[in-house]
């Protein structure tokens, strides 16, 4: 096996007994990556030297009976909204091109303890607000599956590096599906952790309320080694729970569902989504009763029927507040301007992008007095519905069952026009959000012309060692999915 | 309810955001915004009498900071992120004049 091929636990006990050096693993992941990144643009940015000089590093530790950490040695890329020090980090926006961090996001410093080596930032949508990876600084991602279509997004660039075989790990962030999403487009697994169980500190905000620090790999197991990294306690960041976790790979030692109840979302007919996805999730719900578990469907009327306003009115009700601090005073990108004003309207329009500044106009406008009472106060309460709906199923239930995507990837710069059907696109994965459950979306293999199947596993919150266990059951009946070579479809591989 | 934006709520909106629309897509804007505003007055449909407001439990409280001073990074790795720097200090465009 080629050392790109590798999952991360395959990559850290090579490097442990000596197979394969952190620096062999690091420079295989950086040729690999030089190979494809004309035609795939993930990274923003691409460490080279850095991540040679950290890999010499620990091939010295190693050298001298060090413990190197449960990801010695193993690349990855972290979205470019995650806080680098001395690494510049651009949440793929004009207004931050050119900021250097002077501290790390307290992910990057658990996955730096663990032995991890950062080889790039990478792309995503500008400040994580969208869902194909094409509106950034550096132009759009492609999907490695097929390069004419989009990897999803917004963490579109950490899941094509991860699917593209340049690492076998990678960190984005999930607010309504962000890295469910691009998980579920580009043929790999992610999981979006319960709401307080990965610290945020230093990951640039888009939306406080939801945002989640979450794992891209293409192994379960290598999700449960990143989360044992990752979910610790922050004194750093107060939404970061305290509680003790479980050790999430103990969950991966369950070798079937028996006992299990599992639900599976009956509420939506064959014909309202892409029928080889219809069929997936169907499937998906057979082989969870082959393992023993039993099956039954489930609907979620107020999640699905409510759960995208009220997606959009929280996160866009917080990105305007949380944008507001980029006023071109402190840092980030400056134009002046003859008044204050001036320079704080130049900066600002100059510098985000267009869906940015429709977002943060929009968000000011469901704060404003009359539109807030409408709006987000309603909004609020439709969650605590949400939430007990959540609460009576898994009272039930120990997981249920839905689709990640009700549609394949669309086709790079087919841009929805529609702002309402585009962001239907989300209808499974900003249920979960506003839940706080974790959700992980596993690849179910492939349809005949190559483009990848999904289905989502959500629990109870808190519950992410429970279907880390079950997506593992799933995943040795199936397999587990392969780095691909990025290619156009209907081109030789 | 179901609200709506017209072109002078539009621009005084994007005043208080302190964002510019360039007068030949205030229209686009507006309608985008109406289109928002339309889809997301679902939320009023729901029955939420006597249903408290959301909030986010958590199951321990996370560990508060000792409320000391701490040493950051050098100086001149701040200094470097600054727009400008005086000798030592780290150095912003002048607003106070104006407020």
């Amino acid at each position: 096996m080629e050392i790109y091929e590798m999952t991360a636990a395959e990559t850290a006990v090579a490097i442990r007994a000596r197979e394969v050096s952190a620096s062999e693993a690091v420079r295989a992941g950086l040729e690999r990556l030089h190979k494809y990144e004309g035609a795939v643009n993930a990274c923003v940015t691409v460490l080279d030297e850095r991540a040679a000089k950290r890999a010499a590093e620990l091939d010295a530790r190693l050298a001298r009976g060090e413990d190197i950490g449960p990801l010695g040695g193993v690349p990855y890329i972290a979205k470019d909204n995650f806080c680098t020090r001395g690494v510049r980090t651009t949440c793929s926006s004009h207004i931050l091109e050119n900021w250097v961090p002077t501290y790390n996001a307290t992910a990057i410093n658990c996955m730096e303890e663990a032995g991890a080596v950062l080889m790039g930032k990478g792309n995503c949508d500008e400040f994580a607000m969208g869902s194909s990876t094409e509106n950034s600084i550096i132009g759009p991602t492609k999907n490695p599956r097929d390069l004419n279509r989009v990897p999803g997004g917004s963490s579109g660039g950490s899941a094509a590096s991860v699917a593209a075989g340049y690492v076998p790990l990678a960190l984005g962030s999930d607010t309504g599906g962000s890295v469910r999403q691009p998980a579920a487009f580009c043929g790999i697994q992610g999981l979006k952790p319960s709401y307080g169980e990965v610290s945020r500190y230093g990951i640039v905000a888009y939306c406080s309320a939801l945002d989640q620090v979450s794992p891209f790999a293409r192994s379960i197991e290598d999700l449960a080694i990143a989360m044992e990294a990752i979910a610790r306690p922050d004194p750093n960041d107060t939404t970061c729970d305290a509680y003790d976790r479980p050790v999430f790979t103990e969950a991966l030692s369950m070798d079937n569902l028996k006992g299990k109840r599992i639900g599976v979302f009956a509420g939506f007919e064959a014909e309202q989504m892409d029928a080889d996805l219809y069929k997936a999730l169907t499937r998906a719900g057979n082989m969870c009763r082959e393992a023993g578990a039993e099956v039954e469907p489930i609907d979620l009327p107020i999640a699905v029927k409510y759960g995208v306003a009220t997606y959009y009115v929280t996160a866009l009700a917080d990105a305007s507040s949380q944008l507001g601090c980029y006023d071109g005073v402190r840092y980030g990108t400056h134009i002046d301007g003859p008044t204050l004003a001036d320079m704080y309207a130049n900066t600002r329009t100059e510098s985000f992008g267009e869906e940015v500044r429709r977002r943060i106009i929009l968000g000011t406008c469901l704060l404003t007095e009359g539109f807030y009472q409408n709006y987000y106060g309603p909004a609020l309460k439709v969650r605590t519905r949400m939430s007990e709906e959540f609460a009576e199923l898994f009272g039930k239930y120990d997981a249920y069952l839905l689709p990640t995507v009700p549609s394949m990837p669309y086709t790079l710069g087919a841009k929805e026009t529609d702002p309402n059907r585009m962001y239907l696109g989300d209808v499974f994965t900003v249920p979960i959000s506003l839940g706080g459950l974790p959700g992980i979306s596993m690849c179910l293999g492939f349809t005949d012309g190559g483009m990848p199947l999904s289905v989502q596993i959500a629990g109870p919150r808190y519950g992410d060692a429970k279907i880390l266990g079950i997506a593992n059951v799933l995943e040795r009946m199936i397999g587990r999915p392969k780095p691909c070579e990025p290619r156009k479809l209907g081109e030789a591989a | 309810m179901k609200m709506t934006v017209d072109r002078n709520v539009t621009l005084r909106m994007a005043r208080a955001a302190q964002i510019r629309i360039p007068d030949d897509q205030v229209g686009h804007m507006m309608d985008s915004i109406n289109d928002i505003l339309d889809f997301c007055a679902l939320v009023g449909d729901l029955d939420c009498a006597g249903v408290p407001d959301f909030t986010w439990k958590m199951k321990r409280l996370a560990p508060r900071r000792p409320d000391v001073a701490h040493e950051w990074p050098d100086r001149d790795e701040f200094k470097a992120a600054a727009p400008t720097t005086d000798g030592d200090f780290f150095r912003v465009p002048k607003i106070n004049a104006e407020e």
